[in-house]
């Protein structure tokens, strides 16, 4: 609050402001507590310790695909919600929504229920072509699709509805067809919401757990990415586990960061 | 290059009916108030609606109809949007590039032929500007620029010089006459101000309501207009009524003496703000048409002022200052309103 509200309005309540230090501390202490543990002096030797890189390097590939994966077949996706109507889009949007509240571990079952070895895709899968897709990292690179994929459709559709359909009728006037248009016009303006999504959606893949330990499993090297790895260096080896803690740390600070330059740039234009 | 369009529009809020025929070169002016069925008129007519029911053909080839809808970019339609709509992300250059690209042409010819679009248009020095370093008027030639580089079979125009100041609208206007005379498909002009259907266009059709009320040559229908909103365009008192030799009853029950005796049956008669005659007592003589009434509003018109006078009906009234300092009339004032019945022109509704 700025000071000239202070002398208009008054001070704001303590009844207000004790619930928000506590609301804040309770959000900053945790983090705070990740950095005052961190092993500082060992730091390079935990993170280059094989079990960290493997995790490291397994992460850095599996979300990289991932977020391709989810940029490929997401914004087109968005494009059908944010540029087209057809019967049951709010039921399609629904779904596409869905993954954002469901549980991870609960993404896992899914998964396994549809791709498994006994799964409705699965079993014929593997029964035609011999192809079996839980653990393996194909399966983690799934696992962070499902849960990430959400943030990608959601923020592109936002900036395909943001940058309007009325330059899509210009170009149209122009004599451009409806794919020249989404190449030529559509996706240019709305090429900052699709950085943020492709952003948010690798920052989620990071991050993702639950889906992944329970349809990929856990093998070092193949599967065991860099969250699994920190929740099993926990027990033997805590100062691997808050090295690679804070490595997450940084990354979930820089994305807001960028997101942030992002936003704002994309609001000067 | 001939465009036969009568088509139906339906929409929750109104329904449109168009019945319009145009000839190769013609410039065809679209006037009515908001609501009208400008805009509707103009997207059906660019394949952005469907039409409900008729036919839009060009040139012989049927664009809408019945199961019939020739997409937007294969209709060879340009259109010039009011706010200019340029793409934000392409330069000036590119933007006029944009539909010779579109249809195929290699990426050096488009941009030399855009090139001198922009030069003939007046604007070739800001080929690399981004459209948000242009102004109103010049992006607005820009937008011309590009619609006409697309080689349009017909050209629509929706309020080409609305966002622009005054002088900045009236140098757009000559200039956009001259390309229009130039361009040899049919051109449709949707306009809010009357100086822009004067200037520009060959025929004017005015739409109230999502129907065509009149058809005329800019002469025709600013010297008997149908409709208020062309009268207060053109700056006319306009009522209606009906007339017996040549006086017209107002439903009102006011009485007009118009010049045209001969005249009987339901009528129009206008009459110029500046004919009319203000007096704060009931004028002696032998005036025809005195009304009384009370001065609603007094505000500069130009050199003059401009006092409405709500009587049986209402008229606009211009005065010189002089005559208002005179008269000291104010808004409430009580006055008497006279006009010569030589200065009324009546016309069959």
């Amino acid at each position: 609050m700025s000071s000239s509200a202070v002398r208009t309005r008054g001070r704001a309540p303590l009844g207000l402001t004790l619930p928000a230090a506590t609301a804040l501390a309770f959000l900053v202490i945790p983090v705070a507590a990740v950095l005052i543990r961190a092993p500082w002096g060992t730091l390079v030797d935990d993170l280059s310790a094989p079990e960290a890189r493997d995790a490291l390097r397994l992460s850095l590939v599996t979300t990289v695909t991932s977020t391709v994966v989810c940029v490929a077949f997401g914004i087109p996706l968005a494009w059908l919600l944010a540029r087209t109507s057809f019967r049951g889009r709010s039921l399609v949007r629904a779904m596409v929504t869905l993954p954002l509240v469901l549980p991870p571990v609960v993404g896992g079952v899914a998964l396994l229920l549809a791709f498994g070895r006994n799964g409705i895709l699965g079993k014929p899968l593997d029964d035609a072509f011999g192809i079996s897709l839980p653990f393996t990292t194909a399966a983690v690179v799934m696992a962070q699709v499902f849960v990430a994929l959400p943030f990608l459709v959601i923020s592109v559709e936002g900036a395909f509805r943001a940058s309007g359909e009325r330059y899509d009728e210009a170009a149209a006037t122009l004599g451009a067809s409806r794919w020249s248009t989404f190449r030529r016009v559509t996706l240019p303006l709305a090429f900052p919401g699709v950085v943020a999504g492709a952003v948010l959606c690798w920052a989620r893949a990071l991050g993702e757990f639950g889906a992944t330990i329970t349809f990929a499993g856990n093998f070092p090297g193949t599967t065991r990415t860099m969250p699994t790895q920190v929740y099993l260096a926990l027990q033997d080896d805590p100062d691997s586990a808050i090295a690679l803690s804070l490595v997450l740390i940084v990354v979930s600070v820089v994305v807001l960061a960028l997101l942030r330059e992002r936003w704002l740039s994309g609001l000067s234009t | 290059m001939s465009l036969d369009a009568h088509f139906v529009v339906r929409r929750p809020a109104h329904t449109t009916t168009v019945d319009l025929d145009a000839g190769p070169g013609e410039i065809v002016g679209l006037i009515g108030p908001n609501g009208a069925g400008k805009s509707t008129t103009l997207r059906a007519l660019a394949g952005l609606l469907a039409v409900d029911s008729g036919e839009i053909a060009l040139d012989g080839r049927l664009l809408s109809g019945s199961d019939v809808h020739v997409p937007t970019h294969e209709r060879g339609v340009g259109f010039v949007f009011q706010d200019h709509l340029l793409f934000p992300h392409l330069t000036a250059l590119d933007n006029v590039a944009f539909g010779g690209r579109s249809r195929g042409t290699p990426r050096a010819e488009s941009r030399s032929r855009a090139a001198e679009w922009l030069t003939r248009l007046g604007v070739g020095g800001l080929a690399n500007r981004k459209p948000r370093e242009l102004s109103g008027g010049q992006a607005q030639r820009v937008a011309i620029a590009r619609a006409l580089a697309s080689e349009p079979r017909m050209l629509l125009l929706d309020e080409p010089t609305a966002s622009l100041d005054a002088s900045g609208a009236m140098t757009l206007r000559t200039q956009l006459r001259e390309h229009l005379r130039a361009f040899a498909g049919v051109s449709i002009v949707v306009t809010h101000t009357a100086l822009d259907a004067m200037v520009m266009t060959d025929r004017i059709i005015v739409l109230d309501a999502g129907d065509i009320v009149q058809i005329g040559t800019p002469t025709q229908v600013a010297a008997r207009p149908r409709t208020q909103h062309v009268a207060a365009l053109v700056g006319l008192n306009l009522v209606r009524g009906a007339a017996r030799a040549g006086a017209i009853t107002l439903p009102s029950g006011m009485t007009i003496v118009s010049s045209n005796g001969q005249l009987t049956g339901p009528a129009f008669a206008t009459f110029s703000p500046a004919t009319v005659s203000l007096y704060t007592s009931r004028p002696q003589g032998s005036p025809r048409n005195v009304w009384e009434g009370r001065v609603t509003s007094v505000a500069p018109h130009g050199d003059a002022v401009r006092v409405q006078v709500e009587s049986q009906a209402r008229l606009l009234v211009d005065i010189t200052p002089a005559a208002l300092a005179a008269l000291g009339l104010r808004s409430g004032s009580l006055v008497w309103a006279t006009v010569k019945a030589t200065e009324v022109t009546a016309y069959p509704a």
